[in-house]
């Protein structure tokens, strides 16, 4: 066996197991200039997005004049029309909820492993895939999360509704997404 | 007349559907919503009297107290909530709530409040609040709150307490429990679109 060989061997190797993982630790979302939580691609309406492009970090910077880096994945929604999208405080005062509620930890319900979602206040929801939220009490610690849920009803069928998906999959590591499952073995 | 019979017989009730036979019940002496039955702690229990409808129609008159009533006291330290105390623990504003509530306990579907102003709930069994945007089974905004299954213990012995009127709270929480289930299977035969 030829030498470069032996040294790529392992390489792509790493690359099969380890690489989407990896890549998902420099996920970063945008949804248009604005920097988003990756977990907000749950919450997003796949109809009314115009076009969802993937750049290096390097790329994204020269392009889009993006505050990324060369290791980060950036993955751009270009959406114009966002009168559908609210914020994290929008979001709790038409739940009838005080501000102090935007305070607390947040998980998604229905999440991987219900782990709390870092920069929770940078989500954004599509309005009509939130299905309810609530605040509850942590059985062990006795202390107070918010809990989001979102619908189920996302058109796999459309271009952007199969790259929602597979987004969901690659940031959050879903075992049960078909998208996810054909990246991870390609 | 006693006050708490005038109350009940002019207190408004409508049965949405044959489903719904929940008894009336009082909390010392106050009718409130017949959930606040499954919401509170036994151990705040200092009595409990079952009445059978007869009796029960004899003392609040007509309307729920066609399935019997329950007539609770509470231990002097026990601790509640009432709706908007349990409303503002959970960080929502009660004066702009959706005026639809739903109990949510054990494994069962969740059943709709009749009057949530006047449902208690006791502390110790609260575990979440929130809102659902689009209730499933009734198709509108709701107010949902979940309470936790709390086990009577006996605190010197680390044993499960039995108090003497456990078999009567048994007798009345099957009430609810079947009609959750009815619920449910009634939710379940509804299609369901998923992606």
């Amino acid at each position: 066996m030829k030498k470069s060989c032996l040294f790529k061997l392992p390489c792509v190797l790493a690359l099969l197991f380890f690489g989407p993982d990896v890549f998902a630790q420099n996920a970063r979302l945008y949804m248009n200039k604005q920097e988003i939580a990756p977990q907000s691609v749950h919450f997003l309406e796949a109809a009314t997005i115009d076009s969802i492009n993937f750049y290096s970090g390097a790329e994204a910077h020269e392009k889009l004049n993006l505050q990324t880096q060369g290791v980060d994945s950036v993955f751009v929604i270009f959406k114009k029309d966002m009168s559908d999208v609210v914020s994290y405080s929008k979001l709790f005062s038409l739940y009838h909820f005080d501000d102090r509620a935007q305070l607390l930890p947040l998980t998604i319900g229905m999440s991987h492993n219900n782990n709390y979602i870092d920069k929770a206040r940078s989500m954004i929801f599509n309005i009509n895939h939130v299905t309810s939220v609530s605040v509850n009490i942590m059985y062990n610690t006795n202390t107070d999360y918010v809990s989001i849920w979102h619908t189920y009803d996302r058109p796999y069928n459309s271009l952007a509704g199969k790259m929602l998906t597979w987004l969901q999959g690659y940031i959050e590591g879903y075992g049960d997404n078909s998208y996810y499952r054909n990246f991870k073995t390609k | 007349m006693t006050a708490v019979a005038g109350k009940a017989q002019n207190a408004s009730f409508k049965r949405i559907d044959g489903i719904d036979c929940r008894p009336l019940v009082t909390v010392n002496g106050k009718i409130v919503d017949p959930l606040s039955f499954l919401a509170l702690n036994r151990e705040d229990i200092k009595t409990f009297k079952v009445l059978t409808p007869t009796e029960a129609i004899k003392k609040f008159g007509n309307g729920r107290s066609q399935f019997g009533a329950v007539e609770i006291t509470l231990i002097k330290i026990a601790k509640t909530f009432t709706w908007p105390e349990v409303a503002k623990r959970f960080y929502l504003i009660p004066g702009s709530l959706p005026i639809t509530a739903k109990l949510y306990y054990g494994y069962f579907g969740g059943l709709a409040l009749t009057d949530p102003q006047s449902f208690i709930i006791s502390v110790s069994k609260t575990e979440s609040m929130g809102i659902t945007m689009n209730d499933f089974d009734l198709d509108k905004p709701v107010v949902s709150i979940c309470i936790k299954e709390i086990e009577v213990k006996d605190k010197t012995k680390g044993q499960s307490l039995a108090r003497p009127f456990d078999k009567d709270i048994d007798a009345v929480k099957k009430i609810f429990d079947a009609e959750s289930e009815k619920r449910v299977e009634i939710r379940d035969a509804k299609p369901r679109i998923e992606g």
